[in-house]
């Protein structure tokens, strides 16, 4: 029927190439042994945490219940949408119905950026761009607007792109692609996207530019429900995983290179949004039907290490704060909270002066 | 809002701006955005039959196509979509209004506003009250709408408060043989009337577990007497004899 052609694209994740973070696979062998991994198992300099002896690091608690709770009246309680996202700047932008709001993690205190019209609105998407600064808002209406947060001005309106809503947009250093529940992808580079037609398809610059008929890279199709949790891992290059809606409830990872899926678990319930750990290797998955849970994953053996409650409706909409360390959630149930899941910050600050240099870690390499 | 064009920074009020908001809201003016309320939320409504909106209908209807045919009726904001509609079996426990917010619907509401105390407050709460008795957490809530302007922790306050007037009587029900059912209510009014001559020194609980052990004692006596009647004796030599008999 047509129901090929309604193909929501719910989700998009760009995966950003800087110079000199070039990642290698890692070697798994060697992170099961308690002495520093040896200089091959390659995490780009940013992540040397991992190179500290295992044996010396303490225990770490994962509290079962959120720190902190505000309130989100208003909040739209739809699967399709990513209403929640946290800025390098350290500042939470949330869309509540028509109006986007800005909280300021330092400080804690509430700024309202915009109310858009009631015919244009809800806001269906928010992402911030990489500089923290500026933010991308999609509507119901198709258009998608670009702000400036610290003077609160409206820089661009992008419209005429899309012919629905925009449920998911995504900045790839300085190049947005959005999602639209029309079913296009525009400006797609480096992209993976997921949509209501249970499918994953990698977008690769090289074979979008070219006049192949396909211009996906991979189609993942592995799935059975839509997938709207995506997530790149941010310590072994190519390495991405996917969730699956309410009828699929698993969580699969792909080698994008190949299109190989590499492994793939049940996790009980709908799968709605998915967040690597930036420090250690572990993967969190926030859930809807029926538990509403968020679950915290080893990886790669998947074992689960916590399973955290507290949310009475789907954990429709997740995000991570830049240190890395706090996680902030939204539901339908009206609240926003925040969970001290992946450590403390004082642990993290650690210097990485007893990171190992890779060998020629000066020079740009070639994946 | 209209937007005031000097320069000046002015400190906003995001609750005001919010209740304002809402008010208008409540107030006005549905009929102006019916191709909104279909393209997002599905519910039929008067004046979007007459649309002819392209994208935005047929997208709707077309997704819709896991069963959705039935309308949701107006005030229902399920919007569309395979994977917003809950499996079936899946227990929604609605408390009875609109939406499934986690905070009650008399509770102001202010976006990002700090409300970690009073939402762990219910959760407790509702873990002590439990499944059994339907108590709402409507009823002590008049007394808290007073002092919510003061502090976060005086609501707590009487939430725990109320809490320990409304704890139900240890009213453990006792399994056992029916003839003894019928007398379970006079033993436990015996039993609580005896204890209400020291109320204080013993918690809820220590007084829940004599109450228990109490009613056990007697419970077996009473059992104890019936075996010793003519007619349980008699009853069970026939079983006895029964089984003697099938073992031959």
């Amino acid at each position: 029927m047509d129901a090929g052609s309604m193909n929501t694209s719910s989700s998009l994740k760009a995966q950003s190439h800087f110079p000199l973070q070039q990642q290698f696979l890692p070697r798994m062998t060697s992170k099961e042994n308690n002495k520093p991994p040896a200089p091959v198992e390659l995490i780009p300099q940013d992540y040397s945490l991992h190179h500290k002896a295992k044996s010396t690091k303490p225990r770490r608690h994962i509290p079962q219940s959120s720190e902190r709770t505000l309130d989100a009246p208003d909040i739209v309680d739809d699967f399709y949408l990513n209403l929640l996202d946290w800025g390098s700047s350290n500042v939470l932008a949330i869309a509540l119905g028509n109006t986007i709001y800005l909280w300021d993690a330092s400080d804690g205190s509430t700024s309202e950026l915009v109310t858009v019209d009631e015919e244009d609105g809800p806001v269906t998407s928010v992402n911030w761009a990489p500089d923290g600064r500026h933010i991308a808002i999609g509507l119901n209406n198709s258009h998608v607007q670009l702000w400036d947060s610290t003077s609160n001005r409206q820089l661009r309106t992008l419209s005429g792109g899309h012919r629905s809503r925009v449920g998911s947009l995504a900045w790839n250093n300085h190049i947005l692609t959005t999602g639209g529940m029309d079913g296009q992808i525009i400006n797609n580079d480096q992209l993976a996207s997921g949509g209501n037609d249970n499918l994953v398809h990698i977008w690769d610059r090289s074979t979008t530019l070219s006049n192949s008929a396909t211009q996906w890279l991979h189609r993942l199709e592995d799935h059975t429900s839509a997938v709207k949790a995506l997530a790149w891992c941010p310590f072994q290059g190519n390495l991405l995983a996917t969730g699956g809606g309410g009828g699929d409830r698993s969580i699969k990872f792909w080698n994008t290179h190949t299109g190989a899926c590499l492994n793939s678990i049940d996790t009980g319930s709908q799968v709605c949004a998915l967040l690597w750990n930036k420090n250690e290797r572990e993967l969190l998955s926030s859930h809807g039907f029926t538990q509403n849970q968020l679950a915290v994953w080893k990886y790669p053996s998947m074992v689960k290490m916590a399973e955290l409650n507290g949310h009475t409706s789907r954990v429709l909409y997740m995000a991570q704060s830049p240190d890395g360390c706090t996680i902030a959630t939204a539901a339908g149930d009206e609240t926003l909270r925040f969970w001290n899941v992946f450590g403390v910050p004082e642990m993290a600050a650690k210097p990485a002066i007893k990171a190992k240099p890779e060998p020629f870690f000066h020079l740009n390499r070639i994946r | 809002m209209p937007v005031a064009r000097d320069r000046l920074s002015r400190s906003v009020d995001i609750a005001a701006l919010f209740a304002a908001r809402r008010q208008s809201s409540i107030v006005g003016v549905y009929q102006d955005q019916p191709e909104l309320d279909m393209a997002l939320f599905g519910s039929p409504r008067p004046n979007a039959a007459t649309r002819t909106q392209t994208v935005g209908v047929g997208t709707i209807t077309a997704r819709g196509r896991g069963g959705l045919g039935t309308p949701r009726g107006r005030g229902s904001r399920t919007p569309l979509g395979r994977e917003n509609i809950p499996p079936p079996g899946s227990a929604r426990r609605r408390r009875g209004r609109g939406s499934n917010s986690a905070l009650p619907a008399w509770y102001p509401r202010t976006p990002l506003r700090d409300v970690t105390a009073v939402v762990r407050a219910i959760e407790r709460r509702r873990e002590r009250l439990g499944g059994s008795d339907g108590l709402e957490i409507r009823s002590p809530m008049p007394q808290v709408r007073m002092n919510l302007d003061s502090s976060e922790a005086t609501p707590i306050a009487h939430l725990e408060h109320s809490n320990r007037i409304m704890s139900p009587k240890p009213s453990t029900a006792v399994k056992g043989c029916p003839s003894t059912i019928g007398k379970v209510p006079k033993i436990l009014q015996h039993i609580t009337n005896q204890a209400s001559g020291d109320p204080d020194s013993l918690t809820p609980q220590k007084k829940l577990l004599n109450s228990i052990d109490t009613v056990e004692k007697v419970v077996m006596e009473e059992l104890r007497k019936l075996k010793r009647t003519p007619s349980a004796k008699k009853a069970e030599r026939e079983k006895r004899v029964r089984t003697l008999m099938s073992m031959r």
